[in-house]
């Protein structure tokens, strides 16, 4: 039971910039003989080493239409067996030499997590590689495997903030991919093969797609000798979408009401949302800071303040920004019983109205910035943590030197340019809202 | 917050009834780092020098099980009221000002103990042991921001409880499973008490529980013994020592009769069953089982390759999610959980009887080298990934210290795991999985 939920939702862009210190800021680039390249940080203190890959551009957005779900079903499905092994043999070999190996995917790309005691690294990344390249996609495992993602999308419509979010997301993004649920239907579910399975993994498993990085126990030189020989296999080049992927324009809505999802619960669940910046955008930090003063700092900041210290109405209320590929949302979540839940909407609204009124003042601006600096080594003391970010510098290509240029990008914003984006940002006439429960007038 | 449950259905049960620790060894407990103030207070220190951070928590020997009848709920409650002032700090301050010294902080109870910590530069480790011993004996309540507080935990019930069927028969369950033992109360309180709880009960439950002699400091990170002492001393060591009453709870009567509990809810779209069966606890009833039963909860239903999923879930596709769960670090007695997700068209009375076939199964032919080799590899390398960072790690050393169990338990716990044998595995699944112990709930819709 915490004082209250920890608002790092789905922020890994975001992250990036809250964390890591001086001490661990030693990024190398390894290079293997045949083109691929690594970051490294060498950390001998523990026998453990992180590993994190990623295959850029396959995440949902590029799912076929009528095949909505794909990339979600492949990283199901990546290892349930591979190469001689069967599933049962996979995952027996992974925990008797205790490694832990899962894949994840979001609408932009697919990531696979390797975390592994040093003796088993080499054994470790056999087993990725011939699940990367040789998965064996049993029609019986697909079967099993599509109706436990089906079961999940049926188990989802019981979660308020499931929905809320959802449907946020329908709203927002209107006939933009990034408005499909990553885990698609049972109907677009039923309608990927085996052959669509293989054909994915062919295509977007490839040499010039791939990002690596690994910190621990773990040299230059095996680094570089894995390079060559635990990554082989795969394609040169990432076969080309057909999909024509444009930019994203969140929908300006025509009324200044929420869309009202009738559900009976006693307590509504709201999100709320706007249109916000792309990670390279370069007012990414004055919106960064702005942002935390809003709603992602905690006690600190103004919705928590207003909304819960000042008039009970939420245990958790916070906003966050959502950075992807083709463009950027603001997005925030509020949790009222049903009859005061237009209160906490309406106390939202005005303070992100304040915000754009210039509202911000230089010590609310210093006090952010102590704390995005001050907090920064608090999270550099895990590797898989670590092995994440230099994954994420590597997709966003913020430059090897980041980390120690990290502190300077956030110190250097001034007030004029965290005014100036919250003008330019904020607009309460463009704050899309879902409820998920009941509104006054909308029983 | 979206959990994506898809493959495996993760741990409902796990998350819901104790926090999910699993207790791991770092390096063997050096006498040094264990050390008690005269005014009582226990610390302890995790050196950890890898970045200039500290995790700074203190644990306090209250919660849930402590509440007074009619009072359920004040533990946490009183938790929250904790960030309001004192003499001197402003009120709402305490947060504000670790995250302008660039730390985090935050708090949770369970039914065992309470927990306030911070993680912050290694230089200010200072300031918030400053000010968390400040909160440990001057705080000051102001009944309007008491009231507003209350609004808070009740909107926190609604988040937690009431707008999910699930946790409403959880919360049912947990009150029929435990008949006489206060594990038997909602952690988050009764929605009747916690309505009528007020700054009065929140000062009472303060001068009887808060105090050093009823408190273990934690800190891991990059300090040393000598300096942590020598601060303790300074900031918590002025405090005076409160005469305590002693901790007892009642023991469980037999349980003789199995119940069940069906709870309907028009929201439900897949209908689930979860049991619950009274276990033994590292403090509690037969405790020869605890390292048994981790391993047990593990071997059966605790990952993709356990007999349940490999049964249920792969080779015969009645389920899509089969689990099982425990953990014995409790003061009273532990639960041994599962859960079960059936297919479409697979009755949940199907369902059960397949576990118990099972279970019997296993009782009967035994269990092999291998499935109890690879069970003991997992749960020993978590106590080497466990050694990462500094927070987890201090709240293993906090969580065990503050339940009055011995560091011991934590030096040896990867021996105590190394030596289950298959016996030991087979005589506690036939002492934990019987009906008579247990509680089945059920969640369906109306329509079903």
């Amino acid at each position: 039971m915490k004082k209250y939920i920890i608002t790092s939702i789905s922020l890994i862009l975001c992250l990036l910039v809250t964390s890591i210190a001086s001490a661990a800021t030693d990024v190398k680039e390894v290079k293997g003989s045949k083109g691929l390249k690594a970051w490294l940080i060498e950390d001998p203190s523990l026998p453990i080493v992180a590993i994190k890959i990623a295959f850029v551009r396959s995440g949902s957005v590029y799912d076929p239409v009528g095949k909505e779900g794909m990339a979600n079903m492949v990283v199901n499905m990546i290892d349930e067996g591979a190469g001689d092994l069967t599933r049962i043999d996979f995952k027996n070999t992974l925990e008797e030499k205790a490694i832990s190996f899962y894949v994840t995917s979001d609408e932009d790309n697919i990531y696979l997590h390797l975390k592994t005691l040093t003796e088993h690294l080499d054994e470790a990344l056999k087993l990725v590689n011939l699940a990367i390249t040789k998965p064996r996609f049993s029609q019986e495992d697909i079967d099993r495997v599509r109706n436990q993602i089906i079961l999940s999308i049926e188990k989802n419509k019981e979660s308020p903030e499931f929905i809320a979010n959802k449907r946020w997301n329908e709203v927002a993004y209107g006939e933009h991919h990034y408005g499909r649920d990553n885990m698609g239907t049972a109907e677009s579910l039923n309608a990927i093969s085996k052959d669509d399975l293989h054909q994915f993994v062919r295509s977007n498993f490839a040499n010039d797609n791939i990002i690596i990085s690994a910190v621990g126990d773990i040299t230059k030189a095996q680094l570089t000798h894995h390079l060559d020989h635990s990554f082989k296999g795969f394609a040169k080049s990432q076969a080309k979408s057909p999909l024509k992927i444009g930019e994203l324009e969140v929908v300006i809505p025509s009324t200044s009401q929420p869309e009202v999802v009738p559900f009976d619960i006693p307590q509504s669940v709201a999100i709320f949302g706007i249109k916000g910046v792309k990670r390279n955008d370069p007012n990414f930090y004055p919106a960064y800071i702005m942002n935390h003063i809003l709603g992602n700092g905690g006690f600190e900041s103004r919705l928590m303040n207003e909304v819960r210290e000042k008039r009970g109405l939420a245990y958790a209320v916070y906003t966050y920004m959502a950075t992807y590929e083709f463009g950027g949302v603001i997005k925030g979540y509020v949790a009222t019983e049903n009859h005061r839940i237009k209160k906490s909407i309406g106390i939202i609204k005005k303070e992100i109205e304040k915000l754009k009124q210039r509202s911000i003042t230089q010590k609310e601006l210093d006090n952010a910035k102590k704390y995005l600096i001050g907090s920064f080594p608090l999270r550099l003391d895990k590797n898989a943590s670590l092995a994440n970010f230099l994954m994420f510098m590597q997709i966003e290509e913020l430059g090897i030197d980041f980390l120690k240029r990290r502190n300077q990008l956030i110190e250097q914003v001034t007030l004029e340019q965290v005014h100036e984006v919250s003008e330019q940002l904020l607009d309460v006439d463009r704050v899309i809202t879902v409820v998920v429960g009941s509104w006054p007038g909308k029983e | 917050m979206i959990i994506t449950i898809q493959k495996s259905i993760i741990t409902f049960i796990a998350l819901y009834v104790l926090l999910g620790m699993s207790p791991s060894s770092s390096h063997a407990t050096s006498p040094d780092n264990l050390f008690t103030l005269d005014n009582g207070l226990t610390v302890y220190v995790v050196q950890n020098h890898k970045v200039p951070a500290v995790s700074h928590s203190i644990w306090y020997r209250v919660g849930g099980i402590d509440e007074p009848i009619g009072k359920s709920g004040i533990a946490q409650f009183f938790e929250h009221l904790m960030f309001k002032g004192t003499e001197t700090v402003a009120s709402g301050e305490f947060s504000k000002v670790v995250t302008r010294n660039g730390g985090n902080d935050n708090a949770f109870t369970t039914y065992d103990l309470t927990a306030y910590y911070q993680n912050i530069a290694s230089d200010k480790l200072g300031l918030v042991m400053k000010m968390e011993a400040d909160r440990m004996t001057n705080l000051t309540l102001e009944p309007r921001e008491v009231t507003t507080e209350r609004d808070v935990v009740l909107e926190e019930r609604r988040t937690r409880i009431d707008r999910h069927p699930r946790n409403i028969l959880l919360e049912q369950m947990r009150a029929s499973l435990f008949l006489r033992h206060p594990y038997r109360r909602p952690l988050i309180g009764w929605q009747s008490d916690i309505k009528d709880l007020d700054t009065q009960d929140a000062l009472a439950f303060y001068k009887q529980h808060y105090a050093p002699n009823n408190a273990v400091l934690i800190v891991s990170g990059d300090v040393t013994v000598e300096e942590v002492k020598e601060l303790a001393q300074k900031y918590y060591g002025v405090i005076p020592a409160r005469e305590l009453k002693p901790r007892e709870f009642p023991a469980e009567p037999s349980h003789s009769v199995p119940r069940t509990l069906i709870y309907e809810d028009a929201k439900i779209r897949k209908p689930e069953l979860i049991s619950f069966y009274l276990a033994p606890s590292l403090n509690y009833g037969e405790q020869k089982h605890v390292y048994a039963l981790e391993l047990l909860a593990r071997i059966l239903g605790g990952s993709q390759t356990s007999r349940l999923y490999q049964e249920l879930v792969v080779d015969k596709q009645l389920a899509a999610s089969a689990e099982t769960g425990y953990n014995g670090l409790a003061i009273g007695p532990a639960i041994f959980s599962l859960y079960l997700l059936p297919n479409d068209g697979v009755s949940l009375e199907q369902l059960q009887a397949e576990f118990n076939r099972i279970v019997q199964e296993m009782i009967e032919q035994g269990i092999t080298e291998d499935e109890t080799r690879r069970s003991k590899n997992v749960l020993k390398s978590e106590a080497i990934y466990a050694k990462e960072g500094l927070q987890r790690i201090g709240h293993i050393y906090g969580s065990v210290l503050a339940r009055g169990i011995s560091v011991d338990y934590i030096d040896q716990w990867e021996d105590n795991i190394e030596s289950v044998t298959e016996e030991d595995l087979i005589r506690a699944a036939k002492h934990v999985i019987q009906e008579q112990h247990s509680v089945t709930g059920i969640l369906r819709s109306p329509e079903s």
